[in-house]
C-alpha cells in the first residue's frame, strides 16, 4: 500500500464555460444578452478573482477551462463590454437602493454584501483587466496554472452533422479563434455537449488537438474494454487521448439528492429582487417593463418550503458552508483515489467536469467552494495531486489504445436531447446548408472581394445556426421562440447568401447589415469548408446520407 | 423552487434560458424568425443515429408523394428487424431497434402499382454495455505526436469494481 503522505492519484477539475453567441446590435437592449452579463458578474469574474487570490497567496493550483469561441468572441467584443459596463452600473445602483431599503432588517448583511461584491467585480473587470476577462485567463494559462481548451466554433453538435466538411470547419474555425484570443494553438478540446462518435478524434488530430473528454461510458463502453475503465485516459488510434468523466465527482456537486448546492444555507436562485424591489428601481435593468430575475437574491434555500417561506440569506454562513463542503469533497476524492490505487495497483486519474456557469450563477457559493478546495488541496494533504490533462499526458506518455464509444453528456448519455420530436425539423435545413457551403467553398477558389465577404458571411451564418444550444432549448422548452428564431434567421441568411453568390447578384447593403449583426469570427476563412482539405472522411458521424 | 434545481438536466442546474423564459413568454409579441423553405431541390435520404435504441430517417424527394412510405431495418442477411409505414405526405420516421444492431435501412415508396425502391443506407446502433473485447494494445506518443507501440501498464483491471463505491461518504460525513 502506498504511504499516506505520497500522492495516490490525480484529479483534473474541468470547467466548461460556454454561452451561445447572443449579441444584438440591432436593439438598444436585448433580453438574451443578459445571459452573458449575469455570467460575467457571477461566474467569470469570480473565477478569475479566485485565481488571482490563489496566485497572490502563493497557493499552487491546476485547473482546466474550456472557453468556447462564441463566449470568447463576446467577452472581447467592445459593444457587449460597453453594454455590460452600463448593466453593472445599473445593478450597483439597485444594490445600493436595496441596501438602504433593507437596513436594520435580517437582510442587511446580504444587501451590504452585494454592494461590496459588485464594486469588486467592477474593479476586477474594468480596473484590473480593462473590460476583457480573457486577458486574465490568458495570463493564468501563460504562467502555467490554467489549461484553456477550445470547443466547436459555435458549439455545433458534431456527430449530428451531415458532412465531413461541417465537422472539420467547426474544429478548424475554433482553432483559429483560439489562436486569436490566446496567442497559441489549442492542444485540448471540450467536444460540444461532450458528444463523441467513433472516429471524431481523427478530425481533432488533423487540427493538432491532443486530448478531449468523453462521458463516462465513452470509455467504459470503448473497444476493447479499457483495462482501467475511466480511471485513466486512453489513446485513440489517431494518437488523441480521451479522458472520461468520473460520475462520483459529478454526483456530489450536482446530484439532486446529494449535491452540495442544495444546502439550506446557500442562496436561493428563484427568489430575486427583480420581482420584489420597487418598480422604479428595477426598471433600468429589466426589458420592456417585464419583471425578471436580476441577480440580487436575499433569501437562502432554507429547505423544501414555498418561495414565500424562504428565510434570510447570510453570505458569511454560506461561505463557511462552502468551505466545509470543499473539505468534504477533498476528503471523498482522497478516499476514492486511495481505494482505486489499492484496487488497481496504478495511479488513477479522475476527471471532474462541470459547466462553469454552475459556479456562481446557479450555485452562488461555487467559486468560494472551488477556492477553498484548492487551498485545502495545497496545504492540508499530499495524497491527491491536482493536475490537468496537458500535464498528465506529459507525465504519463503511455496509455491503452481504444476506440471510445458513441456518447454525450445529455439525458441518458447519447444524442436524444439534440435529436427528438421537438427539434428534428432543424436538421433538414442545417444539413443542406452544410452541403451548400462545401459546394461554395469548392466552386469559388478565387473570389472577388465582394464574393469573399459574402462567402465568409455565409460560413458565419451556417456556424451560428449550428449551435447546439438552439436544439437544446427546444427540448428543454425554456426560451423556445428565441431558439427557433435564431435557427431560422441564420439558415434564412445563409440561403439568401447562397443564392446571391451563385446567381452573381450579391446585395452589398444586405451583406453589410449581416456582417454588422452577426459579426463573430472576423478572422474566418470560408475555405475551411473545402472538401479537398478533409482528410478524415466519415469520421465522427452519426449521420449517413444517400442522394442522387 | 430549490427542489427543482437539478431536475431538468444532469448538468446540475436549470437549463439555459430558464431565468429569461418567463420574461420572454410575457414579451409583447413573439418573433419566431424568418420562414424557411418547405424543402430543397434534389433527392436526399439521411439516417441519424439517436441512441442505442432509436434512429431517425428523413427524406426529400422533390415533393414526390406516393400513397405511403415503408421504412424497413434489415440485418446484413436480409432478415427484417423492424418495419414502419408512414403516409406519403410524411418525410421522416423513427425506428426502434435493439442496441448494437448492424444492418441496412431500406426506404420504399408504396404506390398503386406496388413497392418502389427509394434508397438504402447502412447503420450500426451503438452498444449500451461494455465491449466483450478485452485484448490490450498500448501506445506512447513520440515527440511528433505519433503513436508508437509500448509495453502495457501492470495493474488490476477496473471492471470488477462495479457496484457501490466504498469511498463515497455523505456530505456531513467528515
Amino acid at each position: 500500500m502506498p504511504s499516506l503522505q505520497a500522492p495516490v492519484g490525480s484529479l483534473s477539475l474541468v470547467l466548461h464555460a460556454h454561452l451561445p453567441y447572443v449579441r444584438h446590435p440591432e436593439y438598444e437592449s436585448f433580453l438574451e444578452e443578459d445571459w452573458l452579463y449575469e455570467a460575467i458578474t457571477e461566474t467569470y469574474v469570480p473565477l478569475l478573482r479566485m485565481m488571482d487570490r490563489l496566485e497572490a497567496d502563493g497557493v499552487p493550483f491546476a485547473l482546466t477551462m474550456s472557453i468556447t469561441p462564441p463566449l470568447a468572441e463576446m467577452l472581447a467584443d467592445p459593444l457587449l463590454q460597453q453594454r455590460y459596463g452600463k448593466r453593472l452600473q445599473d445593478l450597483l445602483e439597485l444594490a445600493a437602493k436595496e441596501a438602504d431599503r433593507r437596513r436594520g432588517t435580517p437582510f442587511a448583511e446580504a444587501a451590504d454584501f452585494y454592494v461590496r461584491e459588485l464594486e469588486e467585480v467592477r474593479e476586477i473587470w474594468e480596473g484590473r483587466y480593462g473590460r476583457n476577462v480573457l486577458k486574465g485567463f490568458k495570463r493564468h494559462q501563460d504562467e502555467g496554472r490554467l489549461c484553456i481548451v477550445t470547443c466547436g466554433a459555435t458549439h455545433g453538435y458534431l456527430p449530428l452533422m451531415a458532412t465531413d466538411e461541417g465537422r472539420r470547419a467547426q474544429v478548424q474555425v475554433a482553432r483559429a479563434n483560439y489562436r486569436k484570443h490566446f496567442d497559441r494553438d489549442p492542444d485540448g478540446i471540450w467536444l460540444p455537449e461532450c458528444a463523441y462518435a467513433p472516429g471524431l478524434d481523427r478530425v481533432l488530430a488533423e487540427a493538432g488537438i491532443r486530448f478531449f473528454f468523453t462521458e463516462t461510458h465513452g470509455l467504459t463502453f470503448a473497444t476493447p474494454r479499457p483495462k482501467f475503465g475511466h480511471y485513466r485516459p486512453v489513446f485513440c488510434e489517431s494518437g488523441v487521448a480521451a479522458f472520461g468523466r468520473d460520475p462520483e465527482c459529478s454526483k456530489q456537486v450536482w446530484s439532486a439528492d446529494e449535491g452540495y448546492p442544495g444546502d439550506a444555507d446557500y442562496r436561493e436562485f428563484y427568489r430575486d429582487a427583480g420581482w420584489e424591489a420597487p418598480e422604479e428601481d428595477v426598471r433600468p435593468i429589466i426589458h420592456d417593463g417585464v419583471r425578471r430575475n436580476v441577480g440580487l437574491k436575499y433569501h437562502r434555500i432554507t429547505g423544501k418550503v414555498d418561495l414565500q417561506d424562504k428565510q434570510p440569506y447570510f453570505p458569511s454562513a454560506a461561505a463557511s458552508k462552502a468551505a466545509e463542503h470543499a473539505g468534504n469533497f477533498l476528503f471523498n476524492r482522497q478516499a476514492q483515489l486511495r481505494h482505486l490505487n489499492g484496487q488497481l495497483g496504478v495511479h488513477p486519474h479522475l476527471v471532474a467536469p462541470y459547466d462553469a456557469e454552475l459556479f456562481g450563477h446557479w450555485w452562488f457559493e461555487g467559486p468560494t467552494f472551488l477556492e477553498m478546495f484548492f487551498r485545502k488541496a495545497a496545504f492540508d494533504q499530499q495524497e491527491l495531486r491536482l493536475t490537468t490533462p496537458r500535464q498528465w499526458l506529459a507525465d504519463n506518455p503511455t496509455a491503452q489504445i481504444c476506440t471510445p464509444a458513441a456518447s454525450s453528456w445529455g439525458d441518458k448519455g447519447f444524442y436524444g436531447v439534440w435529436l427528438n420530436g421537438d427539434n428534428a425539423w432543424i436538421y433538414k435545413h442545417l444539413h443542406r446548408a452544410e452541403e451548400r457551403m462545401a459546394e461554395l467553398a469548392m466552386r469559388y477558389s478565387n473570389p472577388t472581394d465582394l464574393e469573399r465577404r459574402a462567402l465568409n458571411q455565409a460560413a458565419r451564418e451556417l456556424l451560428l445556426a449550428q449551435a447546439s444550444d438552439w436544439a437544446f432549448i427546444m427540448t428543454m422548452k425554456t426560451t423556445v421562440p428565441y431558439a427557433i428564431k435564431r435557427t431560422r434567421d441564420h439558415v434564412h441568411n445563409f440561403n439568401g447568401l447562397y443564392l446571391q453568390v451563385t446567381e452573381g447578384r450579391i446585395e452589398e447593403g444586405w451583406l453589410g447589415e449581416l456582417e454588422w449583426k452577426n459579426a463573430a469570427f472576423q478572422e474566418i476563412d470560408y475555405s475551411v469548408f473545402r472538401s479537398d482539405y478533409v482528410t478524415a472522411r466519415g469520421a465522427g458521424a452519426a449521420v449517413s446520407s444517400r442522394f442522387d | 423552487m430549490s427542489s427543482d434545481l437539478f431536475s431538468k438536466r444532469d448538468h446540475g442546474h436549470p437549463p439555459l434560458g430558464a431565468d429569461t423564459a418567463d420574461a420572454e413568454a410575457n414579451a409583447p409579441f413573439i418573433d419566431y424568425g424568418k420562414p424557411l423553405p418547405e424543402g430543397y431541390p434534389g433527392r436526399r435520404v439521411r439516417l441519424m443515429i439517436r441512441d442505442p435504441e432509436r434512429l431517425f430517417v428523413y427524406w426529400e424527394l422533390d415533393g414526390w408523394r406516393p400513397h405511403k412510405f415503408a421504412v424497413t431495418a434489415l440485418t446484413p442477411h436480409g432478415d427484417i428487424v423492424r418495419c414502419v409505414e408512414v403516409p406519403g405526405d410524411c418525410s421522416d420516421a423513427w425506428l426502434e431497434l435493439p442496441p448494437g444492431t448492424e444492418g441496412r435501412l431500406l426506404l420504399e415508396a408504396l404506390t398503386g402499382d406496388g413497392r418502389h425502391f427509394v434508397a438504402e443506407l447502412g447503420f450500426t446502433m451503438p452498444r449500451n454495455r461494455p465491449s466483450d473485447a478485452t485484448d490490450e494494445a498500448w501506445g506512447s506518443l513520440d515527440r511528433e505526436g505519433h503513436l508508437a507501440p509500448a509495453q502495457g501498464i501492470e495493474g488490476t483491471a477496473a471492471w470488477p469494481l462495479d457496484g457501490v463505491p466504498p469511498w463515497l461518504y455523505t456530505t456531513s460525513g467528515r
